[in-house]
């Protein structure tokens, strides 16, 4: 089977921003980088923390609705509201992966920490890239042809000379299996191929025209 | 500038958006193509039904946790949302959305109170008449 999309195949440049970088310059710069996110770097350039447009939206946020109760994430949203250098206004955590990581860990990993970015660092530990939600659906968007070469040798090493017997076909990432097998347990193997969708089992055409099972 | 800036003044009209029987790759496409982080989905007559995001999307980029360590309610959850292969079967509803004449503040507040990126805009009639995210917002600090 082939390689894995891996976070370095979908990773762009990391937007960086220094420390003390006032809020207005900081709208602008990930504007103009079409970037929702920015590492904030030090005076050596070393990582300190990541800085979203979530982050800066805190500033034109309404405040609480009068008699509210105040919760402890309203407070910190309302601190970022008067913060004004890209070190007060950060506060989304930097979490750093490698770019050798697999893009569906990845996008388990934001979902786990509750976040929208990634950093990924290089050997000295300086950010080499930044990977964002858009980035990791590129998996999703594999050839069917692809997922099909990919599923039939997944058959061959499964249920070896059987698989003659099982046509597959895929279509805008769904894979359908035809045979007269059970092919029970199969069905969760084949979900685990990257860009599948979904799975099913479709009884061979019969006389009645063929009927779904699965 | 009179009167405080509205979503009307800040947002996209242009309209992209699904229908509920649209397919998950084809979703996955549009948003990529498009840059947008959600796009509505409308039902028949044009009403909103729901939002599908990039994080709802993400679901089909994981891979599915194999059954037998579906223990916990949300892991039961999110391998059941796995199983959906439309968008009508991933997609957040009911839809948050903003009118034209929310306040900048207070769609921000929307924005942040959701977790989201973006909101269709929808007006009184109950039609689509665009979209609103952060950067959009954003742009109130920028002048003109």
């Amino acid at each position: 089977m082939r390689a894995l999309t891996l976070v370095r195949d979908v990773m762009r440049p990391p937007v960086l921003v220094p420390d003390g970088m006032w809020f207005q310059e900081i709208v602008r710069r990930l504007r103009v980088s079409d970037a929702g996110c920015a590492i904030v770097v030090d005076r050596l350039g070393w990582p300190i923390g990541a800085l979203s447009e979530e982050d800066l939206l805190a500033r034109l946020a309404d405040p609480d609705r009068a008699g509210e109760a105040e919760s402890a994430a309203r407070r910190a949203t309302r601190r970022r509201a008067v913060a004004v250098t890209a070190r007060e206004l950060m506060s989304e955590p930097l979490i750093s992966v490698a770019g050798s990581l697999p893009a569906a860990a990845a996008a388990s990993l934001m979902r786990e920490r509750g976040v929208r970015h990634l950093a990924v660092l290089d050997q000295e530990g300086r950010p080499g890239g930044l990977v964002d939600r858009s980035a990791l659906l590129e998996p999703l968007l594999r050839p069917d042809l692809a997922i099909r070469q990919d599923v039939e040798d997944l058959l061959r090493r499964l249920v070896r000379e059987r698989a003659a017997s099982v046509t597959v076909d895929v279509r805008d990432g769904v894979v359908v299996l035809v045979s007269e097998l059970q092919l029970a347990g199969l069905l969760e193997d084949v979900e685990e191929v990257e860009g599948v969708i979904g799975v099913r089992r479709e009884e061979p055409a019969a006389a009645d025209g063929g009927r779904c099972a699965s | 500038m009179t009167g405080p800036t509205v979503v009307a003044d800040l947002m996209s009209s242009i309209v992209t958006m699904l229908t509920a029987g649209a397919g998950l790759k084809e979703a996955a496409a549009l948003m990529r193509s498009t840059g947008l982080s959600a796009l509505p989905v409308v039902d028949g007559e044009g009403r909103v039904a729901g939002v599908l995001s990039e994080a709802d999307l993400l679901v089909k980029v994981e891979r599915p946790a194999p059954a037998e360590s579906s223990r916990s309610f949300s892991e039961y959850r999110r391998r059941a949302r796995w199983r959906g292969t439309l968008v009508g079967d991933l997609m957040s509803r009911p839809a948050v959305i903003a009118r034209p004449d929310t306040t900048a503040p207070a769609a921000a507040r929307t924005m942040l109170d959701y977790g989201l990126e973006r909101l269709p805009v929808v007006d009184g009639a109950g039609r689509l008449v665009g979209s609103v995210g952060r950067r959009d917002l954003l742009a109130v600090f920028l002048g003109r």
